[in-house]
């Protein structure tokens, strides 16, 4: 029996993937897409993993896929630069178990902070890009993605966005459906990826008799997919008003649809390859062409690039290069409309900027570092979070796993003895931070790297990593950080509880000074997806004389009061953990435990 | 689908860890069970603690867009004062706005990035527009001898009854989503919440 169920994206996603009969299912977390596996987890017969970064889930994927299995990749769209190499050679490559890789970007810049459009994988690998709207589509285009691959021989990108993978909405479902998984082997020797590195083996034609087997006719396929995307389902043109037509992709088809009801319209669900004719069937209905696309404008250009005149850029600006599209913004840039609304004042209040939860050991680093003005590049994690302007203690952050590298860079470039240390949590070294250490061991470099080591890939919400002890829906085993940096050869590596403030200081004070690669670990897990046994609370006494140098450590915990004409600092007891930082820190002793 | 309830915008907001998805869950649940489509949008930025959450609930007969557009939300309710004003550009006129009136400094201000907004003046503005309802969660909570974990259950159960929701479908829906040691209270809260609303409208 059916039965409507309200569900995300990412719940839906998962449906999709298990109603598709995919035998294996690989990722790494990312907001906001993270809990697709978490999802997929929750079926027993579906193998599936975190695997230690994008590339390898990839990797991972393929190998099932080559295999004739479907499988299932999930990663954020800055995930899939990590993983571009092996997605980029496995299109053009003879497929055998359909492949899809759900990507979310981050359009509008809700959950994180880059400018990415995953689009532009699709255009640079000529690898079609589905775009559901919303989460029934999200099941019904992952089911579709399955067929198309297997079909036209090709992996399959499926675009989220926070919008789409955080949305509910009203899916059908039938609890006792059971699923076989889906095998589909159509090669069983070499497959070569036979595009745009062509593997020759020395012969100077690949049409040569003992070369033709290996020969994956890419184009012909490509071309009849580029032809047959104008009869797909996911593509829907509907023609009503002559005066204004919109092509839009994804949920933007709904902000459109929202203002403008009798518009005439073609959703395209299959975002890349664009279907040509409907284009330019639309293009001659109506007297004026808008694309209405979330993020840069990529299909705008592809469809100028066929000669069609389309408003799009001009009239909705990217500032500096992208868009997330709003029911409001539409209106008032086609329709003229403005709201009219019971408050007139938007923007007006302060921002509550991401912060470490109290008592987050990386408070502890982030003070320390302060204190003996100690330069860093930063981690990508809850421990880059030092960066932003509340703490403004780490220099540089980059991408995951990037710390160790720059500060190798910097310190080899630097004249004066001048040198940056490198933090890094305990899932970005794993990730791809390791690959930075043994750099530096073998190019003799003089990094101090700290690994702050919770126990998790906090920021995503917990997830497990190769030192966490745990993974996903399996065993797993637990690698050791200290021993991996010891067959490196890094010749001095210390660990340390970060809440131990004193012997912290004392442990990165000394390493700073060395000229040989040392790795500081400072461990103590992570507040969130650890219990805590013991509740103490921090006060502030009558001794404070209002220095404030409490409130400069960044703890969420301690706010601010007016008295007397003067600013006191005053600790939320809702919110102290008792860590004693700010007592460790407060040189009068004013701060006590409650 | 109720004969004279065509479908609303709603607007939950408030701070991370404060229950403002599980409650949009709640919501969610119910206006599926009386017959709606609906969608709803869960927006919150990175970071675990202290950031704002706001959830977008739009239920009707056919939901397109999963966003309340600004000036068309028929009711928010926010577990703190200053989100309340954060989103107040979403409230239609003579829209209502349910609040707790707990007060949350934001970081930046604490950190001394940004100076503190004057939250009474925005909502005597808000006030000639619209129908304010203040509530002090925290007082109450102490007065009934509750946990605070519940005040986001309390607010729902004062906004049901202002609505004329039906609490018997709540009932239900806590049990599934509450976990059963917590459950009587969660009632006792929800049940608290309405008598507050009961209250209230008389005084009125």
């Amino acid at each position: 029996m059916e039965e409507k169920k309200v569900v995300a994206g990412n719940e839906a996603a998962a449906i999709g993937a298990y109603e598709s009969g995919i035998s294996v299912a690989t990722g790494y977390p990312g907001a906001p897409c993270s809990q697709v596996l978490e999802y997929i987890e929750r079926y027993e017969d579906i193998y599936c993993e975190w695997s230690t970064n994008e590339k390898t889930a990839m990797e991972t994927a393929i190998g099932a896929s080559f295999n004739g299995k479907r499988s299932f990749v999930v990663m954020k769209t800055l995930g899939l630069n990590v993983a571009a190499d092996a997605l980029l050679q496995y299109s053009g490559t003879k497929i055998n178990g359909g492949i899809v890789v759900l990507v979310a970007d981050d359009v509008g810049r809700i959950v994180g902070d880059d400018y990415q459009d995953s689009r532009n994988y699709g255009i640079a690998a000529q690898i079609p890009v589905l775009e559901p709207a919303d989460s029934e589509e999200t099941r019904r285009f992952i089911k579709f993605g399955y067929e198309i691959s297997e079909k036209y021989s090709i992996p399959v990108i499926l675009r989220m966005n926070a919008i789409t993978s955080k949305s509910k909405s009203v899916i059908k479902v039938d609890p006792d459906l059971t699923v076989t998984q889906s095998e589909h082997i159509r090669y069983n020797y070499c497959a070569q990826k036979m595009v745009t590195n062509v593997i020759r083996f020395g012969f100077s034609n690949y049409k040569e008799k003992d070369l033709v087997k290996y020969w994956h006719n890419f184009k012909q396929y490509w071309n009849k997919l580029k032809q047959d995307c104008n009869d797909f389902s996911v593509n829907t043109l509907t023609l009503a008003s002559k005066k204004i037509g919109i092509i839009a992709s994804g949920v933007s088809y709904y902000y459109a649809k929202e203002v403008m009801p009798n518009a005439s319209y073609l959703k395209v669900g299959m975002a890349y390859p664009l279907p040509e004719k409907l284009i330019r069937q639309l293009a001659n209905y109506v007297d004026e062409l808008y694309i209405i696309e979330g993020f840069q404008p990529v299909l705008e250009k592809e469809i100028k690039a066929l000669g069609i005149p389309v408003k799009g850029s001009e009239i909705f600006p990217r500032f500096p290069y992208a868009l997330y599209f709003t029911s409001d913004i539409i209106a008032e840039k086609i329709l003229g409309l403005l709201p009219d609304s019971a408050f007139p004042f938007k923007n007006v209040i302060p921002f509550r900027i991401p912060t470490n939860c109290p008592g987050c050991p990386h408070l502890f680093l982030f003070y320390l570092l302060h204190k003996n003005q100690i330069k860093s590049s930063g981690a990508i994690g809850c421990a880059g979070l030092g960066a932003l302007p509340h703490i403004g203690q780490i220099d540089i952050v980059q991408c995951m796993g990037s710390s160790i590298g720059i500060a190798h860079g910097y310190n080899k470039a630097a004249k004066n003895n001048e040198k940056f240390v490198a933090i890094t949590g305990d899932g970005e070294f794993w990730h791809t931070g390791v690959n930075n250490l043994i750099n530096v061991v073998y190019n003799k470099g003089n990094v101090t790297t700290i690994i702050m080591d919770n126990f998790t890939v906090a920021m995503t919400g917990g997830q497990g990593n190769p030192s966490s002890g745990y993974g996903l829906g399996h065993e797993v085993n637990r690698l050791s950080i200290e021993k991996i940096c010891e067959a490196i050869g890094v010749a001095d590596i210390q660990i340390v509880d970060p809440y131990n403030l004193e012997e912290f200081e004392k442990c990165v004070t000394s390493t700073f000074k060395h000229d040989k690669p040392a790795v500081i670990i400072a461990r103590r897990p992570c507040l969130v997806f650890s219990c805590r046994s013991e509740k103490k609370t921090c006060q502030i006494t009558d001794r404070c004389k209002g220095c404030l140098k409490c409130a400069k450590i960044g703890c969420l915990a301690i706010e601010l009061t007016e008295g007397n004409g003067q600013t006191f600092a005053l600790i939320n007891p809702h919110r102290c953990i008792g860590c004693g930082l700010c007592q460790q820190v407060c040189q009068i002793g004013a701060i006590e435990y409650a | 689908m109720h004969k004279n309830d065509n479908g609303k915008n709603i607007i939950l907001c408030g701070l991370g860890g404060q229950g403002v998805v599980l409650s949009s869950d709640i919501l969610a649940d119910y206006f599926l069970a009386q017959g709606y489509d609906l969608k709803v949008s869960d927006i919150m930025g990175l970071g675990q603690r202290g950031g704002s959450v706001v959830t977008h609930i739009r239920y009707g007969k056919k939901i397109l867009s999963p966003l309340v557009r600004e000036g068309t939300a028929d009711l928010i309710i926010a577990f703190e004062k200053i989100e309340a004003i954060r989103w107040a550009h979403l409230l239609k006129p003579d829209g209502i706005c349910c609040v707790n009136s707990y007060v949350e400094t934001p970081t930046t201000v604490t950190s001394g990035l940004q100076t503190m907004i004057d939250v009474e003046q925005y909502f005597n503005i808000l006030k000639q527009k619209s129908d304010v309802q203040i509530i002090d969660i925290d007082k109450f909570i102490q007065v009934h001898n509750l946990l605070r974990q519940v005040s986001n259950i309390i607010m729902l159960g004062y906004v049901s009854k202002v609505f004329n929701w039906v609490p018997e479908v709540f009932y239900e829906i806590l049990a599934g989503r509450v976990k059963e040691e917590y459950l009587v209270m969660n009632k006792e809260a929800f049940n608290l919440g309405r008598e507050l609303a009961l209250k209230v409208c008389a005084k009125k």
